[in-house]
């Protein structure tokens, strides 16, 4: 029983293999949107890699316009020490 | 053409200073026969960082339906007043009925 849940594992973990963008119902990628695209940044306001989120390419795109955008705003910081 | 505009004026003016100013960039659109869909203030916000020695600003959104000429002509007079921090202009597909995430009168 154990090996048969270890198989199901993948190499990645518990991160889900599809983009998590993608699914039903998934929120809006917006630059309005601030607390997701906090989410895809790190403590010190870079744009996390899509290799680290799972974000497919199409999203990690629009994720990265709307960041850019929040930061114009001053509603995400461009850097924090 | 559809446009979302954000503005953001600064703090130190009092809330009714910022909404004349804003009041005035309507009244420039109305004038050039551009149409307001939505307009709505997310209020007295900080900022990420400081801009012109601003900590705080208030901010300001609007969707509409006009020409950027518009746009160009104000942002030229605006650049100098030292009370306008930014601005974003974005062209939208489709105006969204509900207030945004941002907006004060969500929570009413």
């Amino acid at each position: 029983m154990r090996n048969k849940v270890f198989d199901n594992t993948t190499s990645r973990g518990f991160f889900s293999k599809s983009c998590p963008l993608s699914v039903k119902d998934a929120p809006i990628v917006d630059y309005k949107n601030i607390n997701l695209l906090r989410r895809y940044t790190t403590e010190k306001g870079k744009i996390l890699p899509s290799r680290v989120t799972q974000v497919c390419t199409k999203k990690q795109k629009e994720l990265s316009t709307a960041i850019k955008r929040a930061r114009l705003l001053a509603l995400l910081p461009y850097v924090t020490n | 053409m559809l446009y979302e505009n954000v503005f953001i004026f600064s703090g130190q003016l009092s809330q009714k200073a910022a909404q004349d100013k804003f009041e005035e960039f309507l009244s420039a659109i109305k004038d050039s026969g551009g149409k307001i869909l939505k307009n709505e203030s997310w209020g007295l916000r900080d900022l990420a960082y400081k801009i012109k020695k601003n900590s705080k600003g208030y901010y300001y959104m609007i969707n509409c339906d006009c020409d950027f000429k518009v746009f160009e002509d104000f942002y030229v007079k605006v650049k100098q007043d030292t009370n306008f921090l930014r601005f974003l202009n974005v062209k939208i597909k489709k105006v969204e009925k509900e207030p945004s995430i941002l907006s004060e009168n969500k929570s009413d």
